[in-house]
């Protein structure tokens, strides 16, 4: 039955959002019925997912699982999507942490909980939309329409200040967004001019040839909305606040998953794209991820709330992706790709766990803790394992991205290696410090002697996860050959087109 | 009389009613009659009485009208009282518009009306009144016409915007906005004896044939003429900086004519500004000053209207605000003067007429005390009460401030896809950048609907019997903002083909 023309891929993004109508009918106080409909909708797409994830054939390059509907003729849009190898394993982990998400919160929603849950399912649609987007309409619309659910998440089940973090969210990446909406059309009238007919579809914008002086401004509008998103320093200022705020799902999912729609933005539009413009702009590209490396970790470092103490620690990991992808070379960016799927599961599982203490304590002060591990041992059992794959310990997932990206910036500039080195020990810095004040020592305060440790629920959660740590670090192989060859094909795209004089293929003037 | 003048007269009624195709206005007709029976109704001692009567009256006449529409629309295209009127898609689809938004705006005012205690059986032949003018000023293709259209429109309007007789700043409203109109109109006339001096006729095809033939665009009287006359519709749209009479209204009246005033009166004029422009101006000023003027209006009217809502704190002012910021996008398409172009125009009316509509409904049922309570205050906490209309009020904002997969979206996305196309990149730029910002002030509504607690002078909806018709205007409107976020083609696909006669 879900042959070869199952519509597999239209099926992993709008079932949520089914499950979300479905939701709607149902009265509020049947919290079991709304938890099952929300659990059901998450399985299955995850097992859908799981499908798409083990039929995924990696040794032809293009985009598998296609399916494209006519939408709005006259314009050139489509609903077209497909995924190839780095789009597939970040649906993958959208799915598993939605549905980690989504059970992570039973207990800590008091109002409004049938909100919640459809607020959840509308977000995952949202995800999965992005990644699978194959017209660049359609990726954009699905890029905008997350901003909704998540601006509600915060503004209604967030911390003391949400209401400014969440419209500080809200604007920051509207404003990002909005020039992008303007080079995307831009695009596509350029494909009318060049190909006699208006195409917003990815197989039709990819052979564009396009001036080397608008690339850089087209690459300037596309890089802002994505800076945003990642978020790449100078343009991170709404994250501290917008995790910290967040409710648990709601930092679970940003850390992991939207985050990364902006450096899948980079992968997926700025390069192949503006390639010329890409080889410009990199240096500026990696200089600001390296300040944003250490900017992030220093940051980190002085941070008395946990909760922003992990967020600072995002805006540094993401500042080593951003690294990797600008290196523009095999290793580096093999290895972002990797550390996206990486950071997405390590700080995920923080966000879970400082949550999880949240919800006994309501503090999430580093001063307020102190020895608890003799109190919640599994609880500091876990907490470990994340701090240790946040930092990139061998034997665990961390580890592989890391080497890769200094291995990447070490060979477009010995400098850049060294310094993401250097990113490493802060962060180590950083993490073992906060998990040393709050785990170990004495317990200095008595309230501290009576947590209770972690539930059934909480452990089924967490122990994917660590599965997931321990097996990408120790062989990572099966994923990354999933997505090898879609970063090959980046690669070779880009240095085709770039190669000065000689061998360009698409004939651009000199 | 003999019967050889009789016959003679005869004939000449004959000769020219069978000229007249006079089924052309027949949603005209519907509405004044629907009008004058309506306002016959005045003759009923009792108050209570009168009103339903006219209420079921109107819903029934409006309901008839957009049905004629229809009808006109399936007649050929073509014309009427010797060229005066003339019928074709873009005129049947907008007529349909005005009909439609009549029926909401009179199935919300009853109940409103009621709640705030005045019988004011008189707005329903003054709405009737009010369309037909509407469907004139659409439907004319001679300058005469649509002045009158617009006189009928006018003197409505001043008179709904005082309707609340007994409220002070309803009163102050209406003499704001008689003085101010009227200004507007003289302006108006004055462009239009420009044109006639000028050309010598007043039929658009006169002199749209007068300045082709006779290479009359650099004609002093006719350039003149064109811009009193927008000046003059500007007054009528908002343009800015011929908007301050907008938001003072806007807050005055009762907010039932304020919805009205914020969508089908704007769509008539703008509509009609750009059909008369159009057809008057031959092919070679699209590369003059005339599409630079309007693009400088688009500019100031969008800059304006976004940035004055941000401060605003009383709802009705900042909605007027927007609704100003809102015809700047629409003159954005103006500004790049092709027909292609108005097909935008037309959608993001028939998208911003629903969310309009839609979003002051959801405001209505909460409405006291002459709608002093409408204040960001004031609405502390209404969406918490009532969920269902907290998600309404969720599409309602997200659609106005642009957010797929809302209809405000895919609007102003054909508006921009229109300007990138003529490649006035810096319309598209301005334009989206302002999108952006007007998003901080409807979710600044959202915010003080869901987040803040209910305070002493802040509203609840607990108490409030929502009746059948506004929950009806609600998922109508709703329905339809979702519907076309999601499926924009059908609109924009006879948008398209009914601008092709411009």
């Amino acid at each position: 039955m879900f042959g070869a023309d199952f519509p597999i891929l239209s099926t992993i993004i709008f079932l949520p959002a089914a499950g979300a109508v479905i939701l709607l009918l149902i009265p509020a106080v049947k919290t079991r019925i709304i938890n099952a409909i929300t659990v059901i909708a998450g399985s299955l797409s995850l097992i859908f997912t799981l499908m798409m994830y083990s039929r995924f054939q990696e040794n032809i390059t293009g985009y598998q699982f296609a399916e494209r509907y006519y939408w709005l003729r006259s314009y050139g849009i489509s609903f077209h999507v497909g995924v190839d190898g780095i789009s597939l394993i970040l649906i993958t982990l959208s799915s598993i942490l939605s549905l980690i998400a989504v059970i992570s919160s039973f207990k800590s929603i008091s109002t409004r909980y049938k909100e919640y849950m459809i607020i959840l399912l509308f977000l995952q649609t949202g995800m999965n939309g992005v990644f699978a987007a194959m017209d660049m309409f359609l990726f954009f619309i699905f890029w905008e329409v997350i901003l909704i659910p998540m601006f509600i998440l915060i503004a209604l089940w967030g911390g003391k200040e949400r209401i400014y973090a969440s419209i500080k969210f809200f604007i920051f990446t509207l404003f990002g967004s909005t020039l992008m909406l303007i080079s995307v059309i831009y695009l596509a009238y350029l494909s009318k001019s060049e190909f006699g007919f208006i195409s917003y579809d990815f197989t039709d914008i990819f052979r564009l040839n396009i001036d080397p002086g608008i690339q850089v401004v087209l690459f300037l509008a596309f890089a802002l909305s994505f800076a945003i998103k990642v978020p790449l320093f100078p343009f991170h200022t709404w994250l501290p606040d917008a995790h910290t705020e967040a409710p648990t799902a709601g930092s679970v999912i940003l850390a992991g998953v939207l985050l990364k729609m902006g450096t899948y933005g980079f992968l997926r539009f700025n390069i192949p794209l503006f390639p010329d413009a890409a080889a410009v702009m990199a240096p500026y590209m990696i200089a600001l991820s390296i300040v944003g490396i250490i900017y992030g970790a220093l940051m980190a470092m002085v941070q008395p709330d946990m909760k922003k103490l992990v967020a600072y620690s995002s805006v540094s990991h993401m500042g080593f992706i951003m690294l990797g992808i600008f290196s523009l070379n095999t290793e580096g960016m093999t290895g972002a790709v990797l550390q996206m799927i990486n950071h997405g599961i390590s700080t995920g599982m923080l966000f879970l766990l400082v949550g999880m203490i949240y919800d006994r304590r309501h503090t999430r002060l580093i001063a307020d803790y102190g020895g608890i591990a003799k109190t919640v041992p599994v609880f500091a059992a876990f907490f470990m394992i994340a701090a240790l794959s946040s930092i990139g310990l061998p034997g665990m997932n961390g580890f592989i991205g890391e080497i890769m990206i200094m291995t990447g910036g070490f060979m477009v500039k010995p400098l850049y290696g060294i310094i993401a080195a250097g990113g490493v020990i802060l962060s180590a810095v950083y993490m073992l410090w906060m998990y040393q004040r709050v785990m170990f020592g004495p317990v200095t305060a008595d309230v501290n002697r009576t947590i209770k440790d972690l539930d059934y629920r909480e452990r089924f959660i967490l122990v994917p996860l660590v599965i997931l740590i321990f097996w990408i670090g120790i062989y990572p192989q099966p994923l990354i050959s999933k997505y090898r060859l879609s970063v090959q094909t980046v690669i070779d795209n880009y240095s085709q087109q770039v190669k000065p004089a000689g061998n360009n293929l698409k004939g651009e003037g000199k | 009389m003999s019967s050889a003048l009789y016959d003679n007269t005869t004939q000449q009624i004959i000769a020219i009613l069978g000229n007249t195709n006079i089924l052309y206005i027949l949603p005209q007709i519907i509405l004044s009659a629907g009008a004058l029976i309506t306002m016959i109704a005045s003759a009923f001692p009792s108050e209570k009485f009168k009103q339903s009567i006219n209420y079921y009256m109107t819903v029934f006449f409006f309901a008839a009208a957009a049905i004629s529409s229809l009808y006109t629309i399936s007649l050929q295209a073509g014309n009427a009282f010797n060229g005066m009127i003339n019928s074709d898609l873009f005129s049947g689809i907008l007529n349909i518009i005005y009909c439609s938004t009549g029926f909401l705006i009179t199935l919300t005012a009853h109940s409103y009306f009621n709640r705030r205690g005045r019988y004011v059986f008189e707005l329903y032949p003054l709405l009737q009144f009010s369309v037909a003018g509407m469907m004139f000023m659409t439907m004319g293709s001679d300058l005469m016409v649509i002045f009158i259209g617009l006189e009928i429109l006018s003197v409505a309007l001043y008179v709904l915007t005082g309707i609340d007789t007994g409220d002070r700043r309803s009163n102050e409203s209406s003499v704001k906005y008689f003085l101010m109109g009227v200004f507007a109109s003289a302006f108006l006339l004055y462009g239009i004896a420009f044109l006639y001096g000028a050309a010598g006729t007043t039929s658009l095809k006169g002199i749209g044939l007068f300045i082709t033939d006779k290479s009359a665009w650099d004609n002093l009287y006719i350039s003149a003429g064109i811009v009193l006359f927008i000046i003059g519709f500007g007054f009528k749209i908002s343009m800015v900086p011929f908007h301050m009479w907008t938001p003072d209204v806007y807050e005055g009246t009762p907010l039932i004519i304020t919805v009205f005033l914020s969508t089908a009166p704007k769509a008539a004029a703008l509509t009609a500004m750009i059909r008369v422009i159009m057809t008057i101006t031959p092919a070679s000023a699209a590369s003059g000053w005339l599409p630079e003027l309007i693009a400088v209006f688009a500019v100031i009217t969008m800059t304006v209207g976004n940035l004055m809502a941000l401060n605003q704190t009383d709802i009705k002012r900042m909605m007027a605000f927007s609704s100003i910021a809102h015809i700047g996008y629409m003159l954005v398409a103006f500004a790049v003067f092709r027909s292609e172009a108005v097909s935008s125009v037309l959608f993001y009316f028939g998208a911003y007429i629903l969310m309009n509509i839609g979003f002051f409904t959801i405001l209505s049922l909460a409405a006291l005390n002459e709608d002093r309570n409408l204040t960001l205050e004031g609405i502390q906490g209404l969406a918490k009460e009532k969920p269902l209309f907290g998600l309404f009020l969720v599409i309602f904002l997200f659609s106005l401030a642009g957010i797929p997969p809302a209809a405000g979206f895919t609007a102003k996305f054909f508006i921009f896809s229109a300007a990138v196309e003529a490649k006035l990149y810096y319309l598209a730029v301005i334009g989206i950048l302002n999108s952006a910002v007007s998003a901080y002030y409807y979710l600044r509504i959202l915010l003080y609907a869901y987040i803040k607690d209910a305070g002493d002078n802040a509203v609840s909806l607990r108490g409030i019997k929502i009746n059948a018709a506004c929950l009806t205007v609600i998922l109508i409107t709703g329905a339809g903002t979702i519907w076309l976020g999601i499926n924009p083609g059908d609109l924009i696909e006879l948008a398209k083909r009914a601008v092709l006669s411009l």
